[in-house]
């Protein structure tokens, strides 16, 4: 099958250099009044090059130096994010880790919290009060590192 | 994210925060690319979402990614090429996170919009515009470059990452297609 004819160079040049119908050789125009896949290409060739012309004159694109402008503040926005992700994922853990330590002092005085302020007692509930804690506390630790980094921009 | 505490900044080398080195090339050299790449790539773009803010959006956005690859270019087309190739590939995801083709009610507006002709020429844009969205993507693409933008099967096969054998059968498809559209003829 033909999928090219050898003169749709010739037809697309009259196009480009918008020189149809009025300058275009009789003998051309015969050919493409013959051949069905250069009249292809001269209607899509046409109505493609009237809109992109239309669109091109009528476009109000941002200014190099602004495009430059936003393009430097993003690549700097970058660095710093690069550079801040370990300090942040430090904070992060030393946080959670934080909790974990403190959730332990109150286990471990829990009984003395216990008398000082008439707290009530946990061991009515059907698991024992060091699992309560040890479930908290892994909690904590697991949940609290995975949703800071889940929520945040990063 | 929280904010950079300013002993951090003082960390930094400044060589992580100077943009001319995270870039390929410097501010002149971008501007004199910009002046003959930018408007037919924004064409490009418009044509491809039919939106002008978002063309805006991803015509940054390519200049941004062309910008931090490193790339060792043979000539002035490749550039050019690369630079239609990024754009590509931004349209079509675009594309694909809208799950949707471009409204044609939408699309009629924005040429209203950015073109100050008579009615007939909107018209028939507008006519070009329904026949062009019930191309595929990539027929589009190949057209646009073609007719509209005047590159050689070579360019395109390049923006298009696909053989240059392809790109004639695509055309010729893509072509007969959207001609008998435009004829209002039934496909």
């Amino acid at each position: 099958m033909k999928i090219q004819c050898a003169r749709e160079n010739e037809v697309l040049e009259i196009v480009s250099c918008g020189r149809w119908p009025e300058h275009c050789p009789v003998e051309l125009q015969t050919h493409i009044g013959e051949c069905s896949m250069c009249r292809d290409v001269l209607d899509v060739a046409l109505a493609l090059h009237e809109d992109r012309n239309a669109v091109h004159s009528n476009a109000n694109i941002p200014s190099a130096d602004l495009v430059w402008w936003r393009a430097e503040l993003r690549a700097r926005q970058e660095a710093l994010r690069t550079v801040s992700r370990p300090i942040t994922l430090a904070e992060t853990f030393g946080a959670a880790a934080g909790i974990g330590v403190a959730l332990a002092m109150a286990k471990s005085a829990w009984p003395w919290l216990k008398t000082s302020f008439a707290l009530p007692d946990l061991s009515v509930f059907s698991f024992s009060q060091a699992g309560l804690a040890i479930a908290i506390a892994v909690a904590v630790l697991v949940i609290a590192p995975l949703a800071y980094l889940a929520l945040s921009d990063e | 994210m929280r904010d950079i505490t300013i002993s951090e900044l003082q960390r930094l080398q400044p060589a992580t925060i100077e943009a001319d080195d995270a870039f390929q090339m410097d501010q002149d050299s971008f501007r004199a690319l910009y002046d003959r790449t930018s408007r037919p790539l924004w064409v490009y773009l418009y044509r491809r979402t039919g939106d002008a803010e978002l063309a805006n959006d991803l015509l940054q956005e390519t200049f941004y990614r062309f910008l931090r690859i490193r790339a060792n270019y043979e000539s002035e087309a490749h550039r050019k090429n690369y630079l239609f190739r990024i754009a590509s590939n931004l349209a079509s995801d675009n594309h694909r996170r809208k799950h949707a083709h471009v409204e044609l009610s939408g699309e009629h507006e924005s040429i209203a919009c950015i073109t100050t002709d008579s009615a007939g020429q909107t018209a028939q844009r507008t006519d070009l515009a329904r026949a062009m969205a019930r191309l595929k993507p990539r027929q589009r693409d190949a057209l646009w470059l073609a007719y509209a933008e005047g590159s050689s099967h070579e360019e395109i096969a390049q923006v298009l990452g696909v053989k240059v054998t392809s790109i004639k059968l695509i055309l010729f498809r893509a072509r007969r297609k959207l001609a008998q559209l435009l004829r209002g003829q039934r496909v």
